[in-house]
């Protein structure tokens, strides 16, 4: 074991001690619960958290605020809730000690260091993912549990053995069970620079709320992870995301809006708003269709009043509209066409491109 | 130096004589070269204007699929459509020559190997054919009422405006089209479009959400009255214009209109350099799934 392996390990090592689990376990236990109205399988009421992101130094601060929002949107019928990326990570980050000066460099305040690559974010991730994904099982399987809801909590950090990190969004069922574990297939540049790793496989999981995907942010600028999902059977399409940009209805358009366009299937954006060490974060969270499945024809079912406060925001989707949608707008697919082109021209574009691919 | 290339809005008709066509593409062509461009793209189905009378209909007749199917299917007009495609494309490559633009001709029916293809010819300023795209996607009704076969090759063409890669009509509505042209090379989409209606997430849905998710430019001509609805656009990644909707030109009206705009290289390659999205693929995640994923989807 190297030093550095062992400063690593007893940093983790005082994070989990901090994240004081017990102390999670025993502020969930006294809480109340109502219970979420159980779903149809025709209809599923959502509940979009849009998060305000802050860093928290109290792990049971973060822990009470995450179960006043699940338990507002429960009261107001929500059957799944929906939150950003990042929801157990960045937040978290307020764990470790003077993490404003770790991100900061000589030349750059800690928001210009983190966006350049110039913070050592991967070794932060490497340090805090243990406690943080502790916090984040606890908190939202409890909460799933008590509550009897699905929740898909937006992502936190996965950490293997070999030191690869990923970010991971887990989805958890009433009974407080994973269901399902998506990896951020598509990297930001700025992550790519930091050293985080891309997943490679796309799940979906079949539940009394529909047939549910979450690829993570980036993964819906590309049309083919949502493919992926949907020719799975997905009927609702989450997009956890946490942008480090304004809101701008052009933008954030490119995202999962387009794909479910392409791929017709309910959209879910949930978005973080706020700033976390000076990186400012903003997004207006919203539930999406094909147009022809929205009043103004616009693809639109809902979407948050704000781009930049925290929001709950509920809507209902009909996934017996969306199955009868389905099926009399079955696309058609040029499978000779495909077969000729898919995937070797993107290996093909791939070995072209050499070293000067970042993933 | 930037190229300069036009999208035209018109309006279709039915047309008797080749001259007729010739002298009306003349006329709106004209507008194109007047304003310095490079490249001129006629919407979808305009050489479809001299097949129509030579099946029979008149030239009141609607300008639409319903009334070409009404004839039933084009297999026993074989001799009709080479006939109309011959006059059409030599229409064409008049046109191209006599302004001296590179030319986008709208689609027409095309024989190859005795099947009929939708297709749209690339055609350069000296009036030579530089090769066709066929539409890749057809709805059941294109293949079964009217017996057109897809095309099976997606093929990038070398102009002064860039590479084209051309979405024929639904073909703007299957994004596979659109990353493939993209990582064959092109870096100008262009759409032929003939739609029934247009709000703005209607075109944004369609090329301008292909625009984005390649970084391409994009141009963007329809058909417009005769029941057909659209903006000719000139489409660029949002980060080049200063709203980032990402919308360099759009025509005004529903009449006919000859946009033209100017495609800044130099402002795109930025704005890949920043985030090179196909840089950033998974190709070993999409060999995993692809095709045996839309090959089970057929099957069920």
């Amino acid at each position: 074991m190297t030093l550095q392996h062992l400063l690593l390990k007893l940093g983790q090592k005082f994070l989990q001690q901090r994240a004081s689990l017990g102390a999670i376990r025993r502020f969930l236990a006294q809480q109340d619960y109502p219970l979420a109205p159980p779903p149809d399988g025709r209809q599923t009421r959502l509940g979009v958290i849009q998060l305000e992101g802050r860093l928290y130094t109290h792990a049971i601060d973060y822990v009470e605020h995450i179960y006043q929002l699940v338990r507002q949107a429960v009261q107001e019928g929500a059957q799944l809730i929906i939150f950003p990326e990042d929801t157990g990570s960045y937040p978290l980050a307020g764990l470790i000690p003077q993490i404003e000066r770790l991100t900061s460099s000589r030349e750059a305040a800690p928001a210009q260091a983190v966006q350049e690559g110039k913070a050592p974010v991967l070794t932060l991730f490497r340090l805090l993912a243990p406690a943080a994904r502790a916090i984040y099982q606890t908190t939202f399987s409890t909460l799933a549990r008590s509550f009897r809801v699905h929740i898909l909590a937006g992502s936190t950090i996965a950490l293997e053995r070999d030191g690869r990190v990923f970010k991971e969004a887990h989805l958890y069922s009433p009974e407080g069970k994973p269901l399902l574990s998506q990896r951020k297939t598509h990297l930001f540049p700025t992550e790519a620079i930091w050293g985080l790793s891309a997943g490679s496989r796309i799940q979906v999981a079949h539940t009394p709320v529909g047939t549910l995907a979450a690829p993570i942010c980036m993964d819906h600028t590309y049309f083919e992870p949502i493919r992926i999902a949907w020719l799975l059977g997905a009927e609702i399409i989450i997009d956890p995301a946490a942008d480090a940009a304004r809101y701008n209805f052009w933008l954030q358009s490119r995202g999962v809006w387009g794909r479910v366009q392409e791929s017709p299937a309910y959209g879910v954006h949930a978005l973080m708003v706020g700033k976390i060490l000076g990186v400012e974060f903003g997004g207006c969270s919203g539930v999406y269709a094909p147009l022809e499945m929205t009043p103004a024809r616009d693809g639109i079912l809902a979407q948050a009043h704000s781009g930049d406060k925290e929001e709950i925001l509920i809507a209902q989707v009909d996934l017996e509209a969306l199955r009868q949608y389905r099926h009399e707008h079955r696309p058609r697919f040029n499978l000779d066409l495909y077969r000729r082109y898919i995937p070797t021209i993107y290996l093909q574009v791939q070995g072209r491109a050499g070293g000067r691919r970042k993933r | 130096m930037n190229p300069r290339v036009a999208a035209l809005q018109t309006i279709p008709r039915w047309c008797q004589q080749q001259e007729a066509l010739e002298e009306r593409l003349l006329e709106l062509g004209q507008q194109a070269r007047q304003k310095g461009a490079d490249l001129l793209v006629l919407p979808a189905r305009l050489g479809w204007a001299l097949l129509g009378p030579l099946l029979g209909l008149s030239l009141e007749a609607p300008y639409s699929f319903q009334a070409l199917a009404s004839v039933g299917s084009l297999a026993p007009h074989k001799d009709r459509i080479e006939h109309a495609a011959q006059q059409t494309i030599a229409c064409y490559q008049k046109v191209a020559e006599k302004l001296s633009i590179w030319l986008v001709g709208g689609s027409l029916f095309r024989l190859r190997e005795g099947d009929i293809y939708h297709a749209t010819p690339v055609i350069s300023a000296t009036g030579e054919i530089q090769g066709w795209q066929e539409q890749t996607h057809l709805s059941k009704e294109e293949e079964e009422s009217l017996g057109l076969t897809p095309g099976q090759e997606l093929r990038v063409f070398p102009t002064p405006a860039g590479h084209l890669g051309i979405l024929l009509e639904r073909d703007v509505c299957y994004p596979e089209v659109g990353r493939i042209l993209a990582l064959l090379g092109a870096d100008v989409f262009v759409h032929q479009g003939a739609w029934r209606s247009n709000n703005m997430a209607e075109w944004m849905s369609r090329l301008w959400r292909e625009v984005q998710a390649n970084q391409t430019f994009g141009i963007e001509s329809p058909l417009v009255g005769a029941g057909y609805q659209g903006q000719a656009t000139i489409h660029c990644p949002c980060e080049m214009t200063s709203e980032r909707c990402g919308v360099l030109a759009q025509a005004r009206g529903e009449g006919e209109e000859c946009l033209v705009a100017e495609l800044d290289r130099a402002a795109r390659h930025q704005v890949i350099a920043h985030y090179p999205i196909l840089a950033m693929l998974n190709p070993e995640m999409y060999h995993h799934y692809f095709p045996s994923l839309y090959e089970q989807m057929e099957e069920r």
